[in-house]
C-alpha cells in the first residue's frame, strides 16, 4: 500500500514537472529589470543623461500583446520580434514621442540607469541627446532569452554615436480615413516626400512593413521643412504636425464619386418643358369648353 | 364645370413650372455672379497676403483662416482664381480647390466649379494652350494643355491615374460628368 501511493505520488510529480517544463509559465506577477550603461568609446561614464524606457508589448501564456498604446499604432509586434533592429527602435520611439505616449524616465548616475520592478514583454529604450553625443534607441525583451536560459535582469549598452549639432531628424507618419479599408483602394505603398521650402530634399516608402511611418535622418537643422505625399488613387491627404513632434499624413478616402462641381441646368429645361406642356393642355381644354359653350 | 376647371388647373399648373424654371435659372446666374465676385475678392486679398507673406517658406498662404495653395491663371479664358489647400462643398463654391497631389510632386488635381468666372469654360481650352499655376512662394509652374477629356462622375481612380503634372476639372452641364484638362509642364518655358 505504502509502496502504491510513493509511486502514484512519483508519477503525479512528474507529469507536473513535465507540464511545468513544456509550457512555461510566466506568471504575471513576475517582474524584470533593466539596466542602461552609458559610456563613451573610452569607457568614461556618462552621467545626468535621461534614459527612457516604455513597454510596447506584454508577455504572457501564449505571447506578445501590445500594450493599449500601440494597439492602434501599426506597429507590427511580430515584425519586432522577428527584426529587433535600430531602425524598428527608432520607428518604436518616434511614434511615441509624436504620440506623447507615457514613459518611464531616469537620469544616468555613475553611467547607469536602472529600471526595476518591470512588467514582462517588449520594451524599447531611448536616451535624450548629451551635447557630445546620441543614442541610439534599441529594443529589450523581457526575459531574455539566451541558450536555453531565461534572464529576468538584462544589462544593455546603447550604440553611442557622435552628436551632430547641425542635424536633425524628421519623423513622418501616415494614418488612414478609410473605415479600416472597408472599399479595398488602400495602396501597398505610398511615397512621402521632405521638402525644404518648395526643394524635395529626400523621400521615403512608407507601408505597413514599416508601419507607415519613417524617420528622416541627418537633414539639415536650418530649412523649413514640410512633407508632401505623390497623390494616392481614391484618397485625398491631409498634413499636419511639424518638424518637432512629427508630420502626420492622413489619407481620407475620396468616396466613390468625384466632387460634384456643376450648377444643375437641366432640370430647368425639363421643368419649363412641362410647364409649357401643362399650359398648352390647358388652353386646348379651355377652348373646347368654350366652342361646346358656343354650340 | 369639370372640363372647364380642369383646363384652369392645366394653366395654373403651367404656369407654376414655368415660374420655377425661371426662378431656378435666376438663382442659377446670381449664384454664378456672387461666385465670381466672391473669388475676385478673395484674390485680392490672396495677392495681399502673399506680398505681404512673413513666413517666406510657408508652403500655404492663410487668407482670412483658410489656407490656400496658389492661384491658377488660364489667360485664354480670363481666369485668375485663387486654389483652396483643401476641398469641401463649401469651398467650391467661393474658389477652386486642390483635390489631390502637388505641384512640387507633379501631380496637383484642382476642382472647380462649372460658374462662368471659374471653370465653366474649361472646354474652349485646346491643346497646346497655357496654363499657369502660381504657388505660395510666389513660383510660376507653366504648363502645356496635352489632353481634354471627360470622365465619369465616378472614375474617381481615372482621375487620379495617368501619372498627369497637372489636373483642372469642372463639372459638364448635366452634372454626371466631369470635363477634364490634363497638363504637362511647358518644356519651352
Amino acid at each position: 500500500m505504502r509502496t502504491t501511493l510513493k509511486r502514484i505520488f512519483i508519477i503525479t510529480l512528474t507529469v507536473i514537472l513535465l507540464c511545468c517544463s513544456a509550457f512555461p509559465c510566466f506568471a504575471a506577477e513576475e517582474k524584470g529589470i533593466i539596466s542602461v550603461t552609458l559610456e563613451d568609446k573610452s569607457k568614461n561614464k556618462i552621467n545626468d543623461v535621461t534614459v527612457y524606457l516604455c513597454q510596447v508589448a506584454e508577455l504572457n501564456n501564449n505571447g506578445y500583446y501590445p500594450t493599449t498604446a500601440f494597439e492602434s499604432s501599426g506597429i507590427s509586434i511580430s515584425g519586432l520580434i522577428n527584426s529587433p533592429d535600430e531602425s524598428s527602435a527608432k520607428s518604436v520611439t518616434d511614434y511615441i514621442k509624436s504620440n506623447q505616449i507615457e514613459v518611464l524616465s531616469s537620469a544616468s548616475k555613475n553611467g547607469k540607469a536602472t529600471f526595476s520592478d518591470l512588467a514582462l514583454g517588449i520594451w524599447v529604450v531611448f536616451c535624450d541627446q548629451d551635447s557630445k553625443y546620441t543614442f541610439n534607441p534599441y529594443i529589450v525583451f523581457l526575459p531574455y532569452e539566451s541558450g536555453g536560459k531565461l534572464y529576468y535582469e538584462v544589462s544593455s549598452v546603447p550604440k553611442i554615436e557622435d552628436s551632430k549639432p547641425n542635424e536633425i531628424s524628421i519623423y513622418v507618419v501616415k494614418k488612414w480615413d478609410d473605415k479600416n479599408n472597408a472599399a479595398k483602394k488602400r495602396p501597398d505603398s505610398v511615397n512621402i516626400e521632405l521638402l525644404n521650402g518648395s526643394e524635395v530634399v529626400l523621400a521615403a516608402k512608407l507601408s505597413e512593413s514599416n508601419g507607415w511611418s519613417h524617420t528622416f535622418t541627418g537633414v539639415s537643422k536650418d530649412g523649413n521643412y514640410s512633407v508632401r505625399e505623390k497623390a494616392v488613387a481614391n484618397y485625398k491627404a491631409n498634413y499636419s504636425g511639424d518638424i518637432t513632434n512629427g508630420f502626420v499624413v492622413t489619407n481620407t478616402y475620396n468616396g466613390e464619386k468625384l466632387p460634384q462641381t456643376g450648377q444643375y441646368w437641366w432640370p430647368i429645361i425639363l421643368i419649363a418643358i412641362a410647364g409649357a406642356g401643362f399650359i398648352a393642355l390647358g388652353v386646348y381644354e379651355v377652348g373646347v369648353k368654350k366652342n361646346a359653350k358656343k354650340k | 364645370m369639370l372640363k372647364r376647371n380642369k383646363g384652369v388647373v392645366f394653366l395654373s399648373i403651367g404656369c407654376i413650372l414655368i415660374l420655377i424654371a425661371c426662378g431656378w435659372y435666376v438663382y442659377n446666374i446670381v449664384e454664378d455672379k456672387n461666385a465670381g465676385q466672391y473669388a475676385s475678392e478673395i484674390l485680392n486679398e490672396f495677392d495681399e497676403a502673399q506680398n505681404e507673406k512673413t513666413d517666406k517658406n510657408a508652403p500655404i498662404i492663410t487668407v482670412d483662416g483658410d489656407a490656400f495653395c496658389g492661384k491658377v491663371i488660364i489667360e485664354k479664358l480670363s481666369v485668375e482664381l485663387p486654389v483652396y489647400d483643401e476641398w469641401n462643398y463649401t469651398r467650391l463654391k467661393s474658389a477652386p480647390c486642390r483635390y489631390t497631389g502637388s505641384v512640387n510632386t507633379n501631380d496637383i488635381i484642382i476642382a472647380a466649379h462649372n460658374y462662368k468666372s471659374h471653370f465653366g469654360s474649361l472646354n474652349k481650352l485646346i491643346i497646346g494652350d497655357k496654363v499657369e499655376f502660381i504657388d505660395a512662394y510666389g513660383k510660376s509652374h507653366l504648363y502645356e494643355v496635352c489632353e481634354i477629356t471627360t470622365l465619369d462622375g465616378t472614375a474617381v481612380s481615372d482621375m487620379q491615374s495617368g501619372g498627369w503634372a497637372f489636373t483642372l476639372f469642372t463639372c459638364t452641364k448635366g452634372g454626371e460628368q466631369r470635363v477634364t484638362v490634363r497638363c504637362e509642364r511647358d518644356k519651352t518655358y
